[in-house]
Order: structure tokens, then C-alpha cells, then sequence
């Protein structure tokens, strides 16, 4: 009578603790939602790579990638209607100056890789040459404050630069009629002309000066999210550093796995372009993701001088390297 | 049945010409492939994805099919509320004129601002686009219903809930059946547009993922996919409706 009771107890003591300890920790992953801010590229290929190698789930995460169209990310974020999102620098400050509460947590590609470009057969060689040319572009108040400054910068004439809203538009039907130069990113655009055989030039905005040569882009979070759940940020950026570790040391396997997840992409252009971005993604960085807030402060600046911008509040208040694991990105594979 | 034939036929021989002029017009002027893509291109690609867009397909018919059930039962229920209190039908009727007006490429955005990024928003713009055609429609079923058949309500000695359902509703029957003919293809149309704006899958989805890789063969394969799936539920509302309003001539219908 006594024993059997006594085994009741002593089961149940080691039960309850159990029971209790658990059920939250590991039955029910996380549900995150990323808002993309284009359709999935190569700029998203750590997060895919993560997603189907498992990263995401041994974290206890179950991560859906959204793309968007016309909406903005970095509202939704702020709304929390998606955990984290995908932004940029001007967008992100921007943003700021809003007072929308949005906070950068990791920088995907440490350098600005986007560029000037135009077919050879335009006749462009400097700069200088932008005059009297027709640029094709989304018609954003930066651009237009770039080019000016730019072009200025050359001793040219912005005034006879003749400026065409073509919106989000593809680089090679637009540069047939519509434009002569377009911005646009060389891991994407640029790699696309060069499988499609048309010859191109660039002139890279980091070339021409340092102060466009922010990380870009970003992994943005709403503050509210850095406030309540800053676990769930870090495993988050865990696992995305994993993935993008992947995509820098071995690009090959991780546009395999890209290609798994989003099998109506063009493989051809992901596989050169995870190949090109492999030594971009960590370039001179001392662990993937970091973000070097004396370059968020210099476009910060530049873009208030140029008056399509009014922030004072300096870059750290916004941009944290706090929740990236300090895992250096290691060398290329041979 | 022999005219049916022949009918079938010439429509045959029509879409064959158009193919084969699209053919040879990108033979000949040497249109690149991202402009527009050989007819032959387009098929062969239909083939080639049908296990991708088979899945996307599912996930917007899976909107559509939500979107279009809810905006039949909102707009029945509106329709029949209005017709029974004349102080609420100018209101509803304000409320669908403001629901037409207002431009749904700007709102959907919004919208998924507001309802986040799951189904809610594509359901409720499927929602607004459709409930204002069953409902308008309906409505104006149930009036001249009215006007036709009050007197033998009177005769019949009914009461007003009676004539409502055995003579106004009946009456109605072939205008609702019109406003759901309309809202089949406008659903399925706002489902893809929603998923366009953002989304994790569907048909909208494959759509701009198609766009920003250049694939024009794609683009048409959706476009195509979106025309046949509105001419068979055409179709499919049309035999409903003949079977269903079988009291009145056939030609009353819409073929």
C-alpha cells in the first residue's frame, strides 16, 4: 500500500517537472514571416539556402518569404505584419525620418554593387557623357539628387539630363528605345546582359564615390520586435548567417537549394550570380551580416546636404550588430 | 447538333489562323523571345511547368473559391435586407457605388497593411470587387419582380414573407445568376492581383517572379490559364442556370 503510493509519487514528481518544462520549448516552431522587397533573388539567397537546408527549423523557426510588389516593407514590418523584411539604406532612413519604427539588424552585402549602366553601343564613356542623355529609372527624389551630384561632381550639365520614369523596369527591353542608362545591380542585371550576350558598361556608385557605398541591402525588424523578442531575432540571424555562409563558400550548392524553393527562377543567371556575390555578400567584413554604422552616418549626411532628407538622429539609434553571430564568413572554397 | 458543329469548327479554324499568324509573325520579324515568345514556346513551356503552376493554381483557387462563396452570401444578404427597408437600401446602394469608385490597384496594398499577409486580403478585395455586381443585380431582380407579381401576391393572399419567397426570389433567380456569371472571372482576376502585390504563392506569384526573369512565354502561359479558367466557369454558371431557371426560354439565358 505504502510502496505503491510512494511509486505514484515518485512518478508523479518526475512527471510534472517535465510536463511543464516541455511544451513550450521545442513542440511549436516559431511562425516568421519575411516580407522580400523585389521577387527572390540572389540577395535573398542565405534566407532561401536556410529555409531548405533546415537552418531555420533546427532553430525552432518556420519561416514563409513573401514577395512584394508596390507595397511597402518596411510599413508591414513596422506594423508587424512580417517579422522581418528586406530594405535599404535611403529606404531605411527614410524611414526614420518618418518615425517608423524600424530597426536594421544585418547588412547582406557589405558593399553597394549597383551601378550606372548602358549598352556599349550608346557611346558613353565618363560621366561627363550623361548630358543630354535620357536615364530610365523608378522616379525616386535619390535618384534624381545622385545624378546631380554626380554628374555636377564631373563638370557636367545635369540640367541637360533628361530624366524618364520607367519604373521598376528590366534593364535590357528598357535600354532598347526607352533609355540610354539605367541603375541597376551588377549581381542581378549585369550578370543577366552577360548571359544574354549583350555587351554592357558600368560605372559603379562605389567607384565614384565612397559615400554610396553602403551596405545594401538590409534585414530590417520593427523595434517593437528588437524590445519583445530578442531571442527569436538572433536565432533568426543564426540561421540566415548560416545560410549565407553557405552562399559564400560554396555558391554551387546553395543556388541548388535556391533553385529548390523557387524552381521558376532563370538557373542560369542564379548560379552566376550567387558565383559573383559569394566574394561580395562578406567582403572585407569581420563576420557576415555586420554593419558598419559610420557608413549608414557619411550617406546620412551626404543625403541631408542634398536636401532629399531631414535626420538627425545618428545611424546606432537604428542599426544594431548585437543579435549577429560573430562567426567569421572563412574564405572561398578553392 | 449539326449547327453545333459547324459553329465548333469555324471557331477552330479561327484560333488556328491566329496561331499561325503569331507563328510566323515572330519567324519573320525575328522577335526576340522576351518581346513576344513563338506560340510553340509558350506550349512547350505550359508542359514543362505544369507541376509548378499546377500547385499555384491551387493556392489561387483556393482564394478565389472563398472569395466568390462569401461575396455571394454578403451580397444575398444585402440584397434581401435592402429590399425588405427602403431606408437601408439608399445606404447599401451608397455603399456599392463607394465600393466600384474606389481604385483597387492603390487600396490592395493598403489592404495588406491592414490584414497582414495571409489570405484575409485577397479574400476581402475578391469581396469588394464581387459582392457589388450579385448584389446590384439581385436587387434590381427583386424589384421588378415586384412590379410584375404584386398583384397576384395580392390575389394569392400572401403575406409579404411569402410572396417573397415563392414569387420575388424565383423571379430574381436569372438576374443573381447574371451577377454571379460576372463575378466568377472578376474573383478570379482580383485573386491573381492581390497575389501580385505580395504573396508566398499562387498563380499572382509565379506571374511577377515570371516578369523580373523575362520570361514573356510565361507571363502568357498565365494569361492563358486566366482565360480558360473564366470560359469554363462561364460555361459551368451558364448549364447552371439553364437547369436551374428552366421556366423560362432558354434564349433568356445568356449563351
Amino acid at each position: 500500500m505504502f510502496k505503491s503510493n510512494f511509486i505514484k509519487l515518485a512518478v508523479a514528481f518526475l512527471i510534472v517537472p517535465v510536463q511543464a518544462e516541455g511544451k513550450p520549448a521545442s513542440d511549436k516552431p516559431v511562425k516568421i514571416t519575411v516580407a522580400l522587397d523585389w521577387t527572390p533573388n540572389t540577395n535573398h539567397l542565405g534566407l532561401y539556402v536556410a529555409k531548405a537546408s533546415g537552418a531555420f527549423k533546427r532553430a525552432g523557426l518556420d519561416v514563409r518569404m513573401v514577395q512584394m510588389k508596390q507595397t511597402s516593407t518596411t510599413q508591414l514590418v513596422a506594423a508587424g505584419k512580417a517579422e522581418f523584411g528586406i530594405s535599404f539604406v535611403s529606404d531605411l532612413l527614410n524611414a526614420r525620418s518618418q518615425k517608423i519604427p524600424v530597426t536594421s539588424v544585418a547588412a547582406i552585402i557589405q558593399e553597394n554593387t549597383s551601378c550606372f549602366a548602358w549598352r556599349e553601343t550608346a557611346g558613353i564613356t565618363t560621366i561627363k557623357d550623361f548630358e543630354g542623355r535620357k536615364y530610365g529609372g523608378w522616379g525616386s527624389p535619390e535618384e534624381e539628387a545622385t545624378l546631380r551630384y554626380v554628374v555636377s561632381k564631373s563638370g557636367g550639365d545635369f540640367s541637360k539630363l533628361k530624366m524618364v520614369t520607367t519604373g521598376i523596369s528590366d534593364f535590357l527591353p528598357t535600354t532598347r528605345k526607352n533609355a540610354d542608362f539605367m541603375w541597376i545591380y551588377m549581381g542581378w542585371d549585369g550578370v543577366r546582359a552577360r548571359l544574354q550576350n549583350v555587351k554592357i558598361k558600368t560605372l559603379f556608385l562605389r567607384d565614384i564615390d565612397s559615400v554610396f557605398n553602403h551596405p545594401s541591402p538590409l534585414i530590417i525588424t520593427g523595434s517593437a520586435y528588437v524590445k519583445n523578442k530578442p531571442d527569436e531575432i538572433k536565432k533568426f540571424l543564426a540561421a540566415a548567417s548560416e545560410g549565407y555562409r553557405l552562399a559564400i563558400n560554396n555558391p554551387a550548392e546553395a543556388s541548388r537549394l535556391f533553385l529548390k524553393e523557387v524552381p521558376e527562377s532563370d538557373a542560369a543567371l542564379v548560379k552566376e550570380s550567387a558565383q559573383y556575390l559569394a566574394g561580395e555578400y562578406a567582403k572585407g567584413a569581420p563576420y557576415w551580416g555586420y554593419q558598419n554604422i559610420s557608413r549608414f552616418d557619411a550617406y546620412r549626411t551626404w543625403a541631408n546636404e542634398q536636401k532629399i532628407l531631414s535626420l538627425n538622429e545618428p545611424s546606432a539609434g537604428f542599426v544594431d550588430n548585437s543579435f549577429l553571430p560573430q562567426t567569421p564568413a572563412a574564405g572561398r572554397a578553392p | 447538333m449539326k449547327k453545333l458543329l459547324l459553329t465548333t469548327l469555324r471557331r477552330l479554324v479561327y484560333t488556328a489562323i491566329v496561331i499561325l499568324i503569331w507563328s510566323a509573325a515572330v519567324k519573320y520579324l525575328q522577335i526576340p523571345d522576351y518581346i513576344l515568345p513563338a506560340p510553340q514556346t509558350v506550349a512547350s513551356t505550359f508542359v514543362q511547368d505544369l507541376p509548378i503552376l499546377a500547385s499555384h493554381f491551387k493556392e489561387t483557387f483556393k482564394q478565389w473559391s472563398i472569395g466568390l462563396s462569401a461575396s455571394i452570401i454578403v451580397a444575398l444578404l444585402i440584397s434581401l435586407a435592402a429590399f425588405q427597408s427602403r431606408r437601408l437600401e439608399t445606404y447599401v446602394d451608397r455603399f456599392l457605388v463607394v465600393s466600384q469608385a474606389v481604385p483597387y490597384l492603390t487600396i490592395a496594398p493598403l489592404l495588406l497593411l491592414w490584414l497582414g499577409l495571409g489570405a484575409a486580403p485577397k479574400i476581402v478585395l475578391i469581396l469588394l470587387t464581387c459582392t457589388f455586381p450579385i448584389a446590384q443585380l439581385t436587387l434590381s431582380g427583386l424589384h421588378s419582380a415586384r412590379g410584375e407579381y404584386s398583384v397576384l401576391a395580392t390575389i394569392l393572399r400572401f403575406n409579404p414573407r411569402q410572396a417573397l419567397i415563392k414569387l420575388y426570389t424565383p423571379a430574381a433567380l436569372p438576374d443573381f445568376m447574371e451577377g454571379v456569371r460576372i463575378s466568377v472571372t472578376y474573383a478570379f482576376v482580383s485573386a491573381v492581383l492581390a497575389e501580385l502585390i505580395g504573396s508566398e504563392s499562387g498563380l499572382g506569384v509565379y506571374l511577377s517572379r515570371a516578369q523580373s526573369a523575362y520570361r514573356t512565354d510565361r507571363v502568357l502561359t498565365v494569361v492563358l490559364i486566366i482565360v480558360f479558367f473564366s470560359l469554363l466557369c462561364t460555361w459551368l454558371v451558364n448549364t447552371v442556370s439553364r437547369k436551374l431557371i428552366f421556366w423560362k426560354p432558354s434564349s433568356y439565358v445568356q449563351k
